[in-house]
């Protein structure tokens, strides 16, 4: 276990010096300067270049890049000045992730008893509503849903407030809502199929043949082995989460790093959008590392070795 | 002696979309405490849907239109859900047909087979660990103690077989029943398992059904044998009525297809066509199409069981009074012959 995890933290390492120079090189070829403010005289833009160094030429630029982040540098903002990149994200990275998880949370949970439900009704009427709501989830956007519920639960019935982080925990149960119905649609789909066939397995016949009731049956031998498939699902299930959160925070008004990350992007702000980025990727691979320890845990038959890749 | 086990009359159908499937029509049988009674027919002749009706596992689009099931006084058919579940596992108890497939590949084992112990006992999760251990050993897992936390895919088909065993006995049933449990395996663990399952009846003094399409494994095992094509019980007899007393023409063709060290010819013989289409079920005996041996009457009625012996009966015409005497294969008549040879205390195994 200790060599799996040695080598996942090399192989996690790489991906993100792949990730940053993929980003490096393609940011530099987006059109546009940091600086194209039209009421800025040409001297003076010239001058901000030297500043910061983006006379210089681009693979010069990388390696003192590169060389920042070996030191822990992500460098400093050029739209907020002074401000180092580390602090931005950090200061605004408390509401997204409180959102992110919670939507995760929420999503799976709810997920995983809709399919399940679904699936021991099956093709009953329960299954028929399950499957209609699931479908709905997955192909309506998620702004959509955050329009809907605003306008719903607090412009019509005022439960909870419309938009803004200034109301505590009640300012996050809206953009929960709307940014898990992705997540809940996905799970429940994958639920259903992967219950169906669980259901249909000799062991749970022969857990039937034990004694126990279909619902015994479900909560000790059928719920585990259902979950093995949607383990897989929660990696590209985080994607889905922050590129929704990057809409659902603008939707809210919300000062998260989606939020962030899409202003860095417009103003061309290259340290801002390396951060985040880097931040992104390692949040992601973290997460492929978690699942692939879950799956470990929860199917006894994988076995974390060094040599899985 | 009183049966513990009747079946009486059970006729089951399943709906599907071109109509009901009659897949059990009006099978009887019974079973007393301690003997092992063998199920045998083709594929699709209704026998693993009978004994599921007893455990009450049909499939959802399964109904039982008549008949009944009493296990001792208890009615089965009419019982609660509740009172089946507190049944199953407990006074009768079923291993499947695919050992890979039949144990919960994400639970330690030892709790796998200590778990109807703690549904059907107040018992506390050691102590029930406790009595797995006794029992696997029982069946031949060696240091089961040890075993207790490995999985499933630790251990092999056989050994695989061997728990499931453990699973069904723990609870010391009154009614074991086997579903094809050694089609899945080598031939030599089959002869394990069977040898296996007679210790653990001669121990527990359970009573077996034993469901297989295959005569050999039959001989090892059953006192008694029931034979099903299409839904119908065709023959019953004890074992050596059955092998070398055989009434009815599906029957001969099952021994004629079971090879065995006398035969010679290059091709083994098959019975010719295929079951009926049990969608709509053929008018008069259901083999008649397939029997060389089929009178007119086979297409008319089918025909009730004629009594050979107290214990042996068949379902055939050519048992008729006014039947035409008929020469069976040579193959039955070789088998005739060892009959006649040692009628009282043959011994079964050839």
């Amino acid at each position: 276990m200790g060599r799996y995890l040695l080598k996942r933290l090399g192989y996690l390492v790489l991906t993100l010096f792949i990730v940053a120079s993929l980003t490096f090189f393609l940011m530099k070829g987006l059109p546009g300067t940091p600086f194209n403010n039209p009421k800025l005289p040409a001297e003076q833009i010239a001058l901000l270049k030297t500043q910061y160094g983006l006379d210089q030429p681009v693979w010069r630029q990388y390696l003192q890049y590169l060389g920042g982040l070996m030191r822990g540098d992500f460098g400093t903002s050029y739209q907020f000045v002074g401000q180092p990149v580390s602090y931005l994200i950090a200061s605004r990275l408390g509401p997204s992730l409180q959102i992110g998880l919670q939507a995760m949370i929420v999503g799976t949970s709810l997920g995983i008893l809709l399919g399940a439900i679904a699936a021991i009704r099956q093709n009953t009427w329960v299954d028929a509503v399950a499957t209609i709501f699931a479908i709905i989830g997955r192909s309506i956007p998620n702004f959509v849903f955050a329009a809907l519920l605003q306008f719903l639960l607090a412009y019509q019935m005022h439960l909870f407030p419309v938009a803004l982080w200034d109301d505590g925990w009640a300012s996050s149960i809206l953009p929960t809502l709307a940014l898990a119905m992705a997540p809940l649609a996905n799970t429940a789909r994958f639920m259903r199929t992967e219950m169906v066939d669980v259901l249909n397995t000799d062991y749970i016949e022969l857990a039937r043949a034990k004694g126990d009731s279909q619902w015994q049956a479900v909560a000790r031998h059928a719920l585990r082995n259902s979950l093995i498939p949607i383990v897989t699902i929660i990696g590209p299930m985080t994607v889905d989460l922050m590129t929704g959160s990057l809409v659902v925070e603008n939707v809210f008004a919300i000062p998260g790093i989606g939020e962030q990350f899409v202003k860095s992007i417009t103003t061309n702000d290259y340290p801002v959008i390396m951060g985040l980025t880097l931040m992104y990727s390692f949040a992601l691979t973290v997460v492929i590392l978690i699942v692939d320890i879950l799956y470990g845990l929860i199917d006894p038959r994988i076995r974390l070795t060094g040599e899985v890749a | 002696m009183t049966p513990l086990l009747t079946v009486d009359q059970l006729t089951i159908d399943f709906q599907t979309f071109a109509g009901p499937v009659h897949a059990v029509r009006g099978v009887s049988f019974d079973l007393a405490p301690g003997e092992t009674l063998a199920i045998v027919g083709e594929s699709g002749s209704g026998k693993s849907v009978t004994v599921r009706a007893l455990m009450g596992l049909l499939a959802a689009n399964a109904t039982v239109v008549a008949g009944q099931i009493h296990l001792g006084t208890t009615d089965v058919l009419r019982q609660s859900a509740q009172a089946f579940n507190a049944m199953r596992g407990n006074e009768v108890a079923m291993i499947f047909q695919d050992p890979m497939t039949s144990l919960d590949p994400t639970m330690p084992i030892g709790k796998q087979v200590a778990e109807p112990l703690r549904l059907h006992h107040k018992i506390s999760r050691k102590a029930a660990l406790a009595e797995a251990v006794r029992v696997l050993e029982l069946v031949g897992i060696h240091d089961a103690a040890r075993r207790l936390k490995d999985y499933p895919h630790q251990f092999s088909g056989g050994q695989r077989q061997r728990i499931v065993i453990a699973i069904a006995i723990i609870n010391r049933p009154k009614v074991l029943i086997a579903d094809e449990p050694t089609t899945a395996l080598d031939v030599t663990i089959q002869a394990q398992i069977i040898q296996l399952l007679k210790a653990i009846q001669e121990k527990l003094d359970t009573a077996i059904i034993f469901i297989t399409h295959d005569l050999g494994v039959v001989a090892g095992i059953a006192d008694r044998v029931a034979v099903m094509y299409a839904g119908r019980i065709v023959e019953y007899g004890t074992v050596d009525e059955l092998f070398y007393h055989p009434q009815h023409p599906y029957t001969w063709g099952l021994l004629e297809a079971m090879p065995t060290l006398n035969t010679k010819s290059k091709r083994l013989f098959a019975i010719p066509g295929t079951p009926p289409d049990l969608l709509a079920p053929p008018v008069g005996d259901a083999f008649a199409p397939r029997n060389p041996y089929a009178m007119a009457i086979d297409l008319v009625e089918a025909p009730p069981f004629f009594p050979v012996s107290e214990t042996h009966a068949a379902a055939t015409w050519l048992l008729h009074p006014d039947a035409p005497a008929v020469t069976p294969p040579p193959e039955i008549q070789r088998r005739y012959a060892q009959w006649a040879a040692h009628e009282l205390g043959g011994d079964a195994n050839d």
